[in-house]
């Protein structure tokens, strides 16, 4: 399990869900299109930053295990599969399917961009699911009308009312001596078996019944009011500018060559003004979403609602 | 135009422009890790709309979450065992039982809702594919009974586990191994074997000992609380009703 999102009064978390996705998207799509390690690590850095803003620095950072095992796999497989690079540090043996297994350094390199691509990828996915409230990202959708949201918000709700009954009914198991905790885990394992019937058949009843009371409050039957409704504000405005000069700048700046960095046939990074530039901009947006954040509690414009 | 048939035209001009940023080698349009995930979206969101526009019945979506809700559960209470889990089967016996649409949406929705407890990443829209896909075709084999019989169900839910494995690996693949051959492909999904060979054990065990009990206790709601009311019969010569 991960630390999922707590509520924490941050300018991050209080954005409208569709500022924070376009925050996120911007950072993601950076990510996985630059070829730049550089830009990676400027990822990293600028979603730390962001993380910190929102003071979920230590949530964020628990999330190394997943970078470093997937990781990991991305460093391991790309030096065995590839041919392409010139300098070769291993002269392996002949293996089956994979053919002679000799390693270059620029494999070896290529792999180890890979894993920081997929760790910048996975840590902005950490960010987004420690500042975005799933209840309010549904919540915008089921205004809408939309029932796949309906059905997706009623699963999100329905979790701990199910982990709360599996445990009921595994104590009602455990007193009936059903239920096993020794004898290793294939024998645990066996023992919850039984558990799953019950549990089905209660769930099922209870969603039912949901439904049914759903139904006689007129559930459908006509457009959806709204207790509290979102609203763009100030805040919103600015993250979502700043969001747009990440993408934009980080895009015409790849497109245009402005951070080259070649792994095959000989690794190649020529190191220019641009390059440090392109790489920048993540951290400095982020400073500045920082800067906003430990102000906005006292700028009360920015808080202000559309 | 329905907002489902714009995404349906979306995705063939989107597969346009990624060919053509890989023929004339545009740095952004030739990225196959992203355009990949944008084309999974396309048609995760396809989906999606079809499913909203097809104005379910409020029991239908109540036990669409319900069961989402019990497939997480059980994905995060065996979440000790790697890669056994009964979300698979609790996906596949539902489409199996409430037909392809209520089957994509269980997966779905199961690797969504289940992910903020386990973890988003660049997996999320491939694993909604994957159990969306695994609901959809049973679904479709549900319409004609065809997997009738504890072996055959278990059998089906096992190559499932393997099946799920290829689809949701692929966001690897494609993404972040570099060249991209057959020994490139064969290499990583020989990696990721043991935990598919886990998965469809997993599967497979819980079919055969649940299976059949489960499948009918989902047809036993069903024909409960979802029917379709038909129209009411006029006796020849009160066509207007006035003698009722």
């Amino acid at each position: 399990m991960i630390p999922v999102y707590r509520k924490k009064d941050t300018l991050l978390q209080e954005l409208h869900p569709a500022t924070q996705l376009a925050l996120i998207c911007s950072l993601l799509i950076l990510s996985l299109v630059a070829k730049n390690p550089l830009y990676q690590v400027a990822v990293i850095a600028a979603t730390a930053i962001l993380s910190a803003s929102a003071d979920v620095a230590v949530e964020w950072w628990s999330w190394w295990k997943l970078c470093l095992v997937i990781g990991l796999a991305a460093l391991i497989i790309n030096p065995l599969v590839s041919r392409m690079g010139a300098t070769v540090i291993w002269r392996g043996p002949h293996v089956p399917v994979l053919g002679r297994l000799d390693i270059t350094l620029e494999a070896v390199a290529y792999g180890a961009g890979m894993a920081l691509r997929l760790a910048a990828v996975i840590w902005v996915f950490a960010l987004l699911s420690l500042i975005m409230d799933p209840d309010r990202a549904l919540g915008l959708l089921k205004g809408k009308g939309s029932r796949s949201a309906l059905a997706s918000a009623l699963a999100l709700r329905m979790v701990p009312t199910a982990m709360r009954d599996s445990v009921a009914i595994l104590d009602a198991q455990r007193a009936r001596g059903v239920a096993k905790d020794e004898g290793g885990k294939l024998r645990v394992l066996g023992s919850r078996f039984p558990l799953m019937k019950r549990l089905v058949s209660t769930s099922l009843d209870r969603g039912i019944g949901l439904a049914e009371s759903m139904e006689s409050r007129a559930y459908g039957s006509h457009r959806r009011t709204r207790l509290v409704e979102f609203r763009f504000g100030a805040g919103d405005v600015i993250v979502v500018l700043l969001a747009g000069a990440l993408l934009g700048a980080g895009l015409v700046g790849i497109a245009g060559g402005g951070a080259p960095f070649t792994y095959y046939p000989s690794l190649s990074a020529p190191v220019s003004m641009w390059t440090a530039v392109f790489a920048a901009l993540p951290v400095v947006i982020a400073l500045i979403i920082l800067a906003l954040s430990k102000w906005w509690k006292r700028w009360t414009w920015l808080k202000l609602r559309t | 135009m329905k907002k489902s048939i714009f995404a349906l035209i979306l995705l063939p001009l989107f597969i346009g422009l990624w060919a053509a940023g890989d023929i004339l080698d545009i740095r952004v349009l030739n990225n196959l890790g992203l355009m990949t995930l944008v084309g999974v979206a396309l048609v995760l969101a396809y989906c999606y709309l079809r499913f909203d526009e097809s104005g379910p019945d409020t029991k239908i979506v109540a036990i669409i979450g319900t069961l989402a809700a019990l497939s997480v559960a059980g994905r995060v209470l065996f979440a000790v065992i790697p890669n056994v889990q009964p979300s698979t089967f609790i996906i596949i016996a539902s489409g199996y039982v409430f037909g392809p649409m209520a089957g994509f949406m269980v997966g779905s929705t199961t690797a969504l809702v289940s992910n903020i407890f386990l973890g988003h990443g660049p997996w999320t829209l491939w694993q909604m594919l994957a159990w969306g896909l695994a609901g959809l075709v049973s679904g479709a084999l549900g319409r004609k009974r065809r997997l009738e019989g504890r072996w055959r169900l278990s059998l089906y839910c096992s190559a499932w586990g393997f099946l799920y494995g290829l689809i949701v690996n692929a966001y690897f693949v494609l993404g972040f191994v570099h060249p991209l051959n057959f020994r490139s492909v064969v290499t990583t999904y020989a990696m990721g074997f043991w935990f598919d060979l886990f998965h469809a054990a997993g599967n497979f065990a819980f079919a055969f000992l649940l299976g059949p009990a489960l499948v009918t206790m989902l047809r036993r709601y069903r024909s409960r609380f979802i029917f379709e009311s038909e129209p009411m019969r006029v006796p020849v010569g009160t066509e207007t009703g006035e003698s009722w």
